[in-house]
Formats: structure tokens, C-alpha cells, sequence
């Protein structure tokens, strides 16, 4: 008895399971040969065809692809303690940065009343120096320092 | 022991793939370069297997590239990477046939494709084509006459008969590559083979009749 063209398609196509393949291998009819023999010489000339036929043109798509690619910065591995560090002095100077603007800008600073402003470096603590004009038009200068004590240093 | 052994190749090759496609993702050009390289030539025969004009089959090419390459990162990894290209390579011949208004027999094929596979009407033929297809390789004629039978078939059956027939790629590899169930995949495959059959045994009457006069 022939096989079915379904089984018969999925044999010649090696998508049956290997034991059932074998059973159906022995339970072939000569009409199921035929039919094997001719698919696989569709096969054959498809295949023949389209690949000959692609293989008479030059292929270098590379050449016209490589302008057309976003250029894009190749992926860089950081190590983690150097992310850390960078992330950290990011983070630090944009709220330092945030600071000075709040401190400058803020309503009734020495800002609006016509007041200079400038940082002072000193060993161990900081100060500013301000120049504030007083209500008789006359400017009076301040130093602020920082005052950090010794042992709370020592605790950071 | 050989099949284990073509595992082991099969596995290895999958993984240098999968680090290719990771490089390439993480912008690498010279892996993405490696990958072109790789696959162009099989992309390029997908694409000319179903538009024919091997210029659009080249600009369909770099299209499925360009494409693969904006998307490497919604690609997941579940299937090889070669058939995802695929699948962007059909989907894109597919429109292009659309654009142009030559998808006109797809409604029918489909109805075919439905059929029962076997039923009497449609079995596998017996008999053998009358010309060598070792003889088509040689013959550009051979083959532009080759192309016309599959020009008439569906955008779907020719990419299902295509990626099984030129590229090799199995049931499972197909549905994944087109979209549809392994079913769907047996059943068009089926038809496509019959319907070829079919026309080319008449282009054999023809060139028999061609020869006789």
C-alpha cells in the first residue's frame, strides 16, 4: 500500500523521527520511489537554478552598507571601582554647582543687594569674602569662614 | 558518534554566531561586517529566488541588512540569527512585490494552499522532468524558463520552496522564518511542489515539441 504524500513529503524532507523513517522506508511501494525520485529532482533543479543563477553576479554589499550604518562609539569597558569614582565626583560637583547657584540667587542674598562675592582657599577650612553695600550707600566687607573642628575631620 | 561529534560543530557555531551578533549590537562594525559577509550571498539568492530581477534582489539585500542591523536590539536570540534575517528578507520581497502590484495570485494560492495535502486531486507526480537539471547550471535559457514557472507561484509558496530547496533550512526553521505554523509550512511547501510539477512538465512538452520542429 502507498504512503501518504504528507509522510512521504516529511521523509524525503528528514523530518521524521529516525525509527519511524526506517519503518517507512521498508514499507515502500515502487509508486512511492517514483514519487521520491521526483521530488528529489525538483530539488535539484531549483536549487541548481537559483544558486547558478546567483552566482553570476558580484556581491560586495559591505561597500555600499558601511556608509549607510549609523556610526556608532564602540562600547567601552570601565572598571567598576573607576565608575564608581566617576560617577561620584559627577554627582558631587553638580550639587556643589547646584549649591553655589541656590546661594547666589536666592531671594534677599547678598545677590540682589548689590554684593560681590568671592571664595577664599584656605588650609584646612574655607571662607567667603562679601562685599555688601549698607542701606547709606557705603560697602562694608565680610570674611566668613568655616569653621571645622579639628576632630570632626578626623571622623570623615 | 558522528552525529554527536556535527552537535558539538553545529553548537560551537551557534555560539561564535551569538558573540558576533552581541559585538555587533554593542555597535562593532567589523563584527557586523563579518556577519554581511557571512550571509550575503545566501540572503542575496533568498531575495533573487523570489523577485528574479537581481538588481531588486540587491537593493532588497542591503535593505535587510540595514534593517537587521537597526534592529539588533530587539533581537532576542530564541531563533539563529540567520533566520531572523530571513524572516526581515521576506517580509521586505513580500511588500516590494505588493508595491508593485504583482501579488495579484496570492488570495488563490492561498485557497490552494488550504487544500488537504494528498487529497486525490493532488498528489505528488511520478514521473521524472525530461531534462537534466544538471544541464540548467549551463543554461541561462534553462533557467530564465525555470524562473518563470516560479514566478507564478504565491510570494508564499516560492519563499516556502526556496528557504527549504536553496537554503535548507527545515520545517521548523521555515515557520519560524515566515511567521506560521509548521502546518502551514508542510502544506504550502507541498503545493509549491506540486504546482512546480506541473509546469515544468509542460515546459518539457514544450521543449519537446520545440526539438521535434
Amino acid at each position: 500500500m502507498a504512503v501518504a504524500d504528507d509522510k512521504l513529503q516529511s521523509l524525503f524532507d528528514n523530518e521524521l523521527p529516525s525509527d519511524e523513517a526506517e519503518v517507512l522506508r521498508r514499507d515502500l511501494s515502487d509508486e512511492d520511489l517514483l514519487k521520491l525520485a521526483a521530488l528529489a529532482e525538483l530539488s535539484e533543479t531549483v536549487r541548481g537554478t537559483v544558486s547558478a543563477e546567483a552566482a553570476t553576479h558580484e556581491l560586495d554589499l559591505w561597500s555600499s552598507l558601511a556608509d549607510k550604518l549609523p556610526q556608532q562609539p564602540s562600547a567601552q569597558v570601565i572598571p567598576l571601582r573607576r565608575k564608581i569614582v566617576r560617577r561620584t565626583t559627577a554627582i558631587v560637583s553638580a550639587l556643589a554647582l547646584a549649591a553655589s547657584l541656590l546661594f547666589a540667587l536666592r531671594p534677599g542674598s547678598p545677590g540682589d543687594s548689590n554684593c560681590e562675592i568671592e571664595e577664599l582657599e584656605v588650609v584646612g577650612t574655607g571662607a567667603t569674602v562679601m562685599k555688601v553695600a549698607d542701606d547709606r550707600g557705603n560697602d562694608t566687607t565680610l570674611i566668613w569662614f568655616d569653621h571645622q573642628e579639628e576632630d570632626e575631620w578626623e571622623s570623615l | 558518534m558522528t552525529a554527536t561529534k556535527s552537535d558539538a560543530q553545529s553548537d560551537e557555531l551557534r555560539q561564535a554566531e551569538a558573540a558576533l551578533v552581541d559585538q555587533a549590537r554593542r555597535g562593532d562594525q567589523r563584527a557586523f561586517r563579518t556577519l554581511v559577509e557571512r550571509y550575503q550571498r545566501r540572503v542575496f539568492s533568498l531575495a533573487l529566488g523570489l523577485l528574479k530581477d537581481p538588481d531588486e534582489a540587491r537593493d532588497i539585500s542591503q535593505e535587510a541588512f540595514l534593517k537587521a542591523h537597526r534592529h539588533l536590539g530587539s533581537f532576542q536570540g530564541t531563533a539563529s540569527f540567520y533566520t531572523w534575517l530571513y524572516r526581515i528578507t521576506v517580509n521586505l520581497c513580500i511588500d516590494r512585490k505588493r508595491k508593485v502590484g504583482r501579488g495579484s495570485e496570492v488570495e488563490l494560492d492561498e485557497r490552494l494552499s488550504h487544500r488537504q495535502v494528498g487529497s486525490p486531486a493532488d498528489v505528488l507526480a511520478t514521473q521524472k522532468l525530461s531534462f537534466n537539471p544538471q544541464r540548467v547550471a549551463q543554461s541561462s535559457e534553462l533557467r530564465k524558463r525555470i524562473f518563470a514557472a516560479l514566478d507564478k507561484l504565491s510570494e508564499q509558496h516560492r519563499a516556502v520552496l526556496i528557504l527549504r530547496e536553496v537554503e535548507g533550512l527545515s520545517y521548523k526553521e521555515i515557520a519560524d522564518s515566515m511567521d506560521c505554523p509548521e502546518g502551514t509550512v508542510m502544506s504550502r511547501l507541498f503545493h509549491a511542489r506540486r504546482q512546480m510539477q506541473e509546469l515544468l512538465s509542460d515546459f518539457a512538452e514544450d521543449a519537446e515539441q520545440e526539438g521535434a520542429e
